[in-house]
């Protein structure tokens, strides 16, 4: 029995290890699409089921929605710089953009829920109308997601400082990359279909 | 096997032709709605009939040839693929299936571009567990009886109060979905005078068994008469001592849901079944027959007889009470 | 009795059912205290190896296949006699086993039986050591054992789900619902429906990553292609319904009004049911038909007939299956188009199915058919599945189908596909698979008499209710007029329903009886198999191929009894890193972890939930710091010497 090793780190290894997690990854990442896609179709029936409660174009604040945005999107560029790291064995800097991105998510986080607060305040609470519910709830678990992300990374620092850059290390970072650029894509579209076409219906 | 097989294909002929079978309500059409679908039922059952036999056959053919004994062997070559047979019954079925397809098409298109100008409208409401029918151009309401003239399309709009209810009368035509926030409509045409049995076919919580009602088919005349009689106020009629009592049990305790014409409703948000026919009605609690005991056992404790039903129990009545109100709901006839 | 934020009321059926769940569970303790099994059992429930896991979804399918089956002997019973009153089991009570029954049956009977099945053989059909993430694999296997309990809880603690399996709402979350029901439904059904997700990445994975050397797509086995197929399916449909139990569950819990209220929209749960609930039907079936291909093959004595258009027609059904749901809602209104598109989507399944079945006829012809139990079943199954067939192409008439729609009629369809199709394949399955699953043969003599009164039960229980529906019976009733001349086809199911108990019955005793009876050896090939499972020990060991077989032909076993001397040939690389999974309760603490969740939200106390939450994020970060720890590497020449150390 061998016992984890830096040594067996060869390229033959690190593809062999990380060809069935990235195979894996790839088909939750389908899953999970699905139950996103299932959650915007029911956004966008409900666009018509507005009770007394505010239509889109009145609801969503695109300017508001800008920065958060942008970190977001920009944390899936510091988790590559990550990864890429970790690659040429560079623990130092590898942890350093862990710490960036899981600021950035964060700062995302934080910014998303004074939105929620702000917007709860207004009166727009979860069971206003159920256009409204159906936002909070596609919204809401992308949220999730980001806060899983978040906790995710964590463990990850944990294992890189511990570790350093072992094949299942690769394996984790891989996993992890799939899954944070989804989730980053996800909010791509959240932006676009739900904040941006929200202000021309 | 051969058994099994054997009983169904039986089965199947006895759909097709016997005359026992044919009492079944849907395949005993009242209707041309039902009777176009029967037709699509008994067109299918012919195709399907075409495949079973097939299959049948083939099987025992072959699991009878090819079981295994002593003194047989299999052909040492085994023939594992047969393009030409593969594509026979790759193709077949789609012939079958266009014969299937095409009559059904026309059919759905069909209905879909019937002429409802000159039809009669009904207006049906569905809540937990019972059905309203009005009549928008008699202007009158019943419930739990639908009276229709034969021989006349009806489009029937369907709504619901509560949940998802399905309208069916499987001797005038197939179902159609009551969707609360929702109007749907669908057209039976009865051909036959008689009284058929109507159902609830969506599951829709624990009296859906009992949510049931009836259509009562009259000539054009008599259901005339029917809806000239429904436009009459029955409060009229004289009462009896103790029917008058049992009108005022009836106005302390039922008014607030029941409508009686002549008595409105003050409740309109908890409205119950119309009763102003309810002496001529066949059903009470809309399956049980309407006499005198089963009225009593269902005003005496509704649940019992009709799970989940929304009608509460009255508080503090004596069976004197109960008596002189079934007493009263007798003479509320046209 | 106050319990959480319920009250629970002990009526005659609850006092019962309480018995009897103390009674199990007191026997339970004590067999497995006198038979010294603790030792055994704690070895068990923190397995890695596919071969138990798959017995352990096989078991509790069968202890939920038990409990979901008196089920239906209530429902039957109540339904025996027009107007009758059984013991408790009318209006709400009725709806309750009558729900219990079908979701038990469909997530927690069928999906089970077929998973521990494709547990059992696709790693050893494929030449792998085990799936791709056995981890994951136990955590599904907890999973679906959680979200079983949940729904079956449900009964005694203040009242099951009401609302048939399909939930429709308003119904589902209307205030006169008697209890938690729905929200037990949610949860049960949500908690399982993540471990299916699971385990259909890992059967994807296993499949696409770990076949052994020389297995090309067009060599992989049947059975294992109809698992690829069924897990893709499973990985599409699975979300759709995880989406919309997340929905009704605020709908229920939180207050929202996606699908009901004023403004809601209850035909969008019908959509997002059945854009999953069709793909389930063929998920549930697809399995079935694989199981079917092996053991027509193998005791046909024939190479399957058409194995490659029998690959492509299941794909093309699998295709399908997400292009017909609507079929489902024909009398919902959606208009005429949607309607006849539709109609004929579903009619075209029609085609691939016929020529799966004319291809099973085909490999018959020119064979040498042995009449095991297993064979029976699977013979037995063309005729009944082709009924449950046709029946459902007539359904596909649309104007006909306004009468048949939640008819008695759509009752015998789904269950001439569902028990016709399914647990035919699962009895097949079960008596082809058993002495690789535990290294004895079932006894042939019982397991005839088995299949026999079971097939026998099951026409004379499902075959009367074309006719019940044809009558006007509307399906979820529970209970009819004397007038309604529904009397006389009640009675022939209710009778048929009984000699299917039997028959479940005799099934256990042909365990009980080939246990005590039967010789361990001699058994890794008794029925002549032709694919790979059948070259290993019986019962299969957790540690094997330290050299992964040569893959030369489709029925690979075969082709060596053939051309060679009757075993496989081995590959000659020498492995680096062959990574087994030591034994873990982690899993095991997960699904508990997702069982408080759910406790949590179904009685509305939010800080069980939330110690739920943290206990299962914990356990995740656990299990990963520990990663590894958990594992063990070898060499293949390790895993040789591993083997031998073993077998000494």
């Amino acid at each position: 029995m061998g016992v984890e090793t830096n040594v067996e780190n060869s390229t033959e290894t690190l593809l062999e290890y990380a060809s069935p997690r990235k195979t894996a990854m790839f088909l939750f990442i389908c899953a999970e699409a699905v139950i996103f896609g299932s959650l915007f179709a029911t956004y966008f029936v409900m666009l018509h089921h507005l009770g007394d409660g505010p239509g889109p174009k009145e609801f969503f604040k695109f300017k508001e929605i800008i920065l958060p945005t942008i970190l977001l999107l920009s944390s899936s560029l510091t988790w590559y710089l990550a990864e890429k790291t970790l690659h040429v064995r560079e623990k130092g800097k590898t942890l350093f953009f862990i710490g960036l991105t899981v600021l950035l998510a964060l700062g995302f986080l934080s910014l998303e829920m004074i939105e929620f607060l702000k917007n709860i305040g207004d009166g727009y609470t979860l069971s206003r109308s159920p256009f409204i519910s159906s936002y909070y709830l596609l919204v809401g678990l992308h949220g999730c997601h980001v806060l899983f992300g978040i906790l995710w990374m964590a463990l990850l620092l944990v294992h890189v400082k511990t570790k350093g850059a072992t094949v299942a290390n690769h394996g984790r970072f891989v996993s992890f990359g799939i899954y944070w650029h989804f989730v980053d894509s996800v909010w791509v579209f959240i932006f676009l279909l739900l904040y941006g076409l929200g202000q021309f219906l | 096997m051969k058994k099994i097989v054997g009983i169904w294909g039986s089965c199947l002929l006895f759909l097709s032709g016997c005359s026992a079978i044919n009492s079944l309500d849907v395949l005993n059409p009242a209707g041309s709605q039902a009777e176009e679908q029967y037709s699509l039922i008994k067109l299918s059952i012919y195709i399907m009939l075409i495949v079973m036999v097939t299959v049948v056959v083939l099987f025992v053919r072959f699991v009878y040839k090819y079981r295994a004994r002593p003194g047989y062997t299999p052909e040492k070559h085994q023939e594992n693929r047969n393009k030409k047979l593969e594509l026979t019954w790759t193709i077949l079925p789609f012939v079958l299936l266009l014969i299937l397809a095409v009559p059904m098409v026309k059919s759905v298109f069909g209905e879909e571009k019937q002429d409802n100008r000159g039809a009669m409208k009904v207006k049906v409401t569905a809540s937990e567990y019972w059905w309203k029918f009005e009549y928008p151009g008699e202007g009158i309401v019943t419930s739990q009886e639908l009276h229709l003239p034969k021989g006349k399309r009806v489009v029937i709009e369907l709504h619901s109060m509560d949940v998802i209810h399905s309208f069916w009368v499987p001797q005038l035509g197939g179902k159609q979905d009551l969707i609360p926030g929702r109007t749907n409509k669908m057209a039976i045409t009865p051909e036959k005078v008689g009284t058929y049995q109507g159902k609830c076919g969506e599951f829709c919580g624990a009296g859906h068994s009992f949510m049931r009602f009836l259509v009562k088919v009259d000539s054009q005349k008599d259901y005339e008469q029917w809806v000239n009689q429904m436009k009459k106020d029955n409060t009229s009629s004289k009462l009896n001592s103790q029917e008058s009592d049992g009108r005022k049990v009836f106005e302390a305790n039922c008014l607030s849901c029941h409508a009686t014409s002549g008595l409105t409703s003050s409740n309109q948000g908890k409205e119950g079944p119309n009763l102003s026919d309810f002496g001529d009605r066949e059903r009470v609690a809309g399956f049980l027959p309407n006499t005198e005991k089963n009225v009593q056992k269902w005003l005496k404790d509704p649940a019992k007889v009709k799970p989940g039903t929304e009608m509460p129990k009255a508080k503090g009545l004596s069976n004197k009470d109960y008596t002189a109100l079934s007493a009263y709901l007798k003479t509320l006839k046209k | 009795m106050p319990f959480f934020n319920t009250q629970l009321k002990f009526a005659s059926d609850i006092i019962a059912a309480n018995i009897s769940i103390l009674v199990i569970l007191v026997a339970a303790v004590i067999y497995i205290s006198l038979a010294k099994k603790w030792k055994m059992t704690w070895m068990l429930v923190r397995t890695m190896d596919h071969r138990k896991i798959g017995i352990l979804y096989i078991a509790w399918g069968f202890v939920f296949f038990l409990r979901a089956g008196l089920d239906a002997m209530l429902m039957r019973t109540q339904l025996a006699f027009p107007d009758f009153k059984f013991w408790v089991f009318q209006g709400d009570k009725y709806d309750q086993v009558m729900t219990t029954h079908g979701t038990l049956m469909i997530f927690f009977v069928a999906m089970p039986f077929l998973i521990g099945l494709m547990n059992i053989a696709v790693p050893l059909q494929i030449g792998a050591r085990d799936l791709a993430f056995p981890f994951f694999n136990s955590l599904s296997m907890w999973l679906f054992v959680i979200g079983g309990l949940l729904i079956n809880m449900s009964f005694v603690l203040g009242g099951a789900p009401s609302t048939g399996w399909t939930s429709y709402v308003p119904l589902a979350v209307d205030k006169d619902i008697v209890g938690n029901g729905t929200a037990f439904y949610d949860m049960g059904v949500q908690v399982s429906g993540i471990g299916t997700i699971m385990t259909s990445i890992n059967m994807i994975t296993t499949i696409l990553k770990h076949r052994a050397p020389g297995m090309g797509f067009m060599k992989i086995p049947l059975f294992t292609w109809s698992v690829l197929i069924t897990s893709i399916l499973i990985l599409f449909a699975f979300p759709v319904l995880s989406a919309a139990l997340l929905i009704l569950l605020f709908d229920n819990q939180f207050g929202t009004h996606i699908f009901s209220g004023e403004n809601g929209n209850p035909v969008l749960w019908q959509h997002l049911f059945w854009a999953f609930g069709h793909p389930e039907v063929y998920i549930v079936i697809l399995p079935a038909f694989g199981i079917f291909s092996q053991v027509i093959s193998t005791f046909a004595s024939k190479r399957i007939f058409g194995y490659s258009s029998m690959v492509l027609s299941m794909l093309v059904i699998g295709f399908l299956s997400f292009m017909v749901w609507i079929h489902h809602m024909f009398t919902v209104g959606l208009g005429a188009f949607a309607n006849v598109v539709f109609a004929i989507t579903s009619m075209l399944i029609a085609v691939p199915t016929g020529i799966k079945i004319f291809n099973w006829l085909f490999t018959i012809r020119g064979g040498s058919v042995r009449f095991t139990t297993a064979m029976l079943y699977a013979l037995a199954f063309i005729p009944s599945f082709v009924i449950g067939g046709v029946t459902g192409v007539m359904q596909a008439v649309v104007p006909a189908d306004y009468q048949y729609h939640d008819s008695y009629f759509v009752v015998a369809h789904l269950h001439y596909v569902m028990v016709g199709g399914t647990v035919l394949g699962a009895f097949s399955g079960f008596y082809f698979w058993w002495p690789k699953m535990f290294g004895y043969i079932l006894n042939d003599k019982i397991g005839k008499w088995q299949a026999w009164t079971f097939i026998i039960g099951f026409h004379m229980t499902f075959l009367p209710m074309h006719l019940s529906g044809l009558q006007g019976m509307p399906r979820r009733t529970f209970t009819y007029l004397p007038e309604d001349g529904l009397f006389e086809f009640n009675f022939i199911s209710t009778m048929g329903a009984y000699l299917m108990a039997v028959s479940v019955l005799l099934f256990l005793w042909n365990v009980f009886y080939s246990y005590r009876k039967k010789p361990r050896h001699g058994v890794a090939d008794p029925w002549d198999g032709r694919t790979m499972e059948w070259a290993v020990s019986s019962p299969s060991s957790h540690l094997r191929w330290p050299y992964l077989p040569v893959v030369r032909d489709l029925e690979n076993l075969w082709y060596e009894k053939d051309h060679g001397d009757g075993t496989l040939q081995f590959s000659q690389k020498a492995e680096k890193r062959i990574v087994v999974e030591k034994p873990t309760i982690i899993p095991l603490l997960l699904s508990g972890g997702f069982f408080t969740i759910s406790f949590g939200l179904i009685f509305e106390v939010p800080l069980i939930t939330i110690a739920g939450f943290i206990g299962t994020l914990l356990l995740m970060a656990w299990r990963s710091i520990t990663y590894e720890q958990s594992i063990e590497l070898y060499t293949s020449e390790q895993l040789e010497e591993a083997i031998r150390r073993e077998e000494a």
